[in-house]
């Protein structure tokens, strides 16, 4: 027999569900519909659109290639520092962005630690170039996937894949066959996040690689910028893009990661 | 633990009220562009001197984006902006009969980082190997840095448009760029900057002219006496001490 909720914690809930609710409806509401379409027509919109999806993505591979071998060192292998290592992978999701934004042009600027070594002996400057996006979206995102697949790796029931090795499987065989499809709703979801908060990136990015249209200037920024510059249609209707590709992407995903119940 | 924590919250949100309204010091809220930032602190510290029930918070950025800010209504007293748009859009709402004062002028001076030989000239600017930051077209220092390029018919292309002078010279001072747009006076309060001028920025259409205003909407009298005391004779004083111009 299910217990009713109790009335205050309906009541609380509501008032949750509506802090979430209220914004996006006032978004909708206060949306530019009639001249929708010249305000998305116009090349800002399109630069910043896809300059977004572009290093969204690039971060969140990435993210992948990178974050997954360490999510898995983390959650299997055992050796010094391994506390420390987390701790440090994690702390980007606690950093404010722009602090974030301020410890990579410490560390990967022209005068940076390993950015005057870069550029000494490449010529390669990573602030104000497309790949620096990449680099301050993964920055921040990384982490998110980092915890997912640790979570989903640890929670990986160890005798199958023993038994998967005594049969004679090679360990990529064994990843492929038995760990992955197990923990693979956790890993989307942990994608997803990383991909979402990518895309979202603002103080990092605008601290690190700056503003300019088409190589740097994400729709997070063009938003920002637009509504300072006093076009709040634009910003508007550039936040709704964002939102319905988040919503877009969410939904379908929906699925896939609620699927191993 | 949980009870010291409860504590420290109500005691800091008691002290968030009674801030605002100290009793004694009535709070001026002022808005003024980036460039003003060094000589504000000082002139903040003369006019609370020669007034101790006033206590002046300022705050700064693009003079384009803080006109907006009070287009939305945020609650501000006074507003200096760095030209006479900004300063019409901030007042477009409001009631009329206000007469912004000028207060000061600013010549334009590119600013590259110490150590950074790459930059002696304007026309050095348009090389592909020099990396420039340039003020977004919005706000003054962005129009005028794009006015005196045209003139001398050089082409830019920076790397980045920042959202205001003070961020332009962040990037300079770090050397992340190799030279950027913005005025003498940013120049001369950063020692990590060198300054080469602009041919051509003694011409007054090419500066700065900083207007101030007492917002109608909300009566301050402090206000009124904040706009006359930048006019006056200690306040052209001071902002000429940071190497601003005379009106």
């Amino acid at each position: 027999m299910r217990e009713r909720t109790s009335l205050v914690v309906a009541l609380l809930a509501s008032v949750a569900a509506l802090v979430f609710i209220v914004p996006l409806v006032a978004l909708l509401a206060r949306a530019p519909w009639g001249s929708m379409q010249r305000e998305l027509s116009r090349p800002v919109v399109a630069d910043a659109l896809e300059l977004s999806i572009v290093t969204s993505i690039m971060a969140t591979v990435i993210a992948a290639v990178l974050g997954l071998p360490l999510a898995w060192c983390l959650a299997r292998a055992r050796f010094p520092g391994r506390r420390l290592i987390r701790a440090l992978a994690t702390l980007p999701m606690v950093l404010p962005p722009v602090v974030g934004g301020v410890a990579l042009l410490l560390a990967f600027g022209r005068r940076g630690l390993i950015g005057s070594w870069l550029y000494d002996a490449f010529g390669v400057s990573l602030p104000f170039t497309t790949a620096g996006v990449v680099l301050a979206e993964a920055f921040v995102a990384m982490p998110f996937l980092i915890l997912a697949s640790e979570a989903a790796f640890e929670g990986v029931d160890r005798r199958r894949e023993e038994a998967a090795r005594t049969l004679g499987a090679s360990r990529w065989m064994t990843f492929r066959r038995v760990t992955l499809p197990s923990t693979r709703p956790a890993l989307v979801a942990g994608l997803v996040l990383c991909w979402a908060r990518a895309l979202g990136e603002f103080g990092a990015t605008i601290t690190f690689a700056g503003s300019f249209r088409g190589t740097t200037q994400t729709v997070p920024l063009a938003v920002y910028l637009q509504l300072e510059a006093g076009q709040a249609d634009g910003a508007i209707a550039l936040s709704l893009v964002l939102v319905a590709l988040s919503i877009g992407v969410l939904v379908a995903l929906r699925e896939r990661w609620r699927g191993a119940r | 633990m949980f009870a010291r924590i409860t504590a420290a919250l109500a005691l800091a949100a008691t002290g968030a009220c009674t801030s605002a309204d100290d009793g004694r010091r009535e709070r001026l809220t002022v808005l003024a562009a980036a460039s003003l930032t060094g000589a504000f602190s000082d002139l903040e510290r003369a006019f609370e001197q020669a007034n101790p029930g006033v206590d002046v918070m300022s705050g700064f950025g693009g003079s384009s984006a803080l006109a907006q800010q009070i287009r939305s209504d945020a609650p501000v007293d006074v507003f200096a902006s760095a030209d006479d748009e900004s300063m019409a859009t901030a007042l477009r709402d409001a009631e009329g009969g206000v007469q912004p004062e000028v207060f000061a002028r600013n010549r334009l001076m590119i600013a590259t980082p110490r150590g950074d030989k790459a930059v002696t000239a304007l026309g050095d600017l348009a090389r592909r190997d020099v990396i420039v930051v340039l003020c977004t077209p919005e706000v003054p220092c962005g129009r005028l840095a794009r006015e005196a390029l045209d003139r001398a018919g050089i082409v830019v292309t920076p790397r980045s448009y920042e959202r205001d002078v003070k961020a332009v010279v962040a990037k300079v001072a770090a050397g992340e760029a190799d030279a950027g747009i913005v005025y003498e006076t940013d120049v001369r309060a950063d020692p990590e900057l060198v300054g080469v001028p602009i041919p051509g920025s003694e011409d007054p259409e090419l500066q700065a002219r900083y207007v101030a205003a007492a917002l109608p909407g909300r009566r301050s009298p402090a206000a009124e006496a904040f706009v006359a005391f930048l006019t006056s004779a200690q306040g052209e004083r001071i902002v000429r001490a940071h190497g601003f111009l005379a009106p």
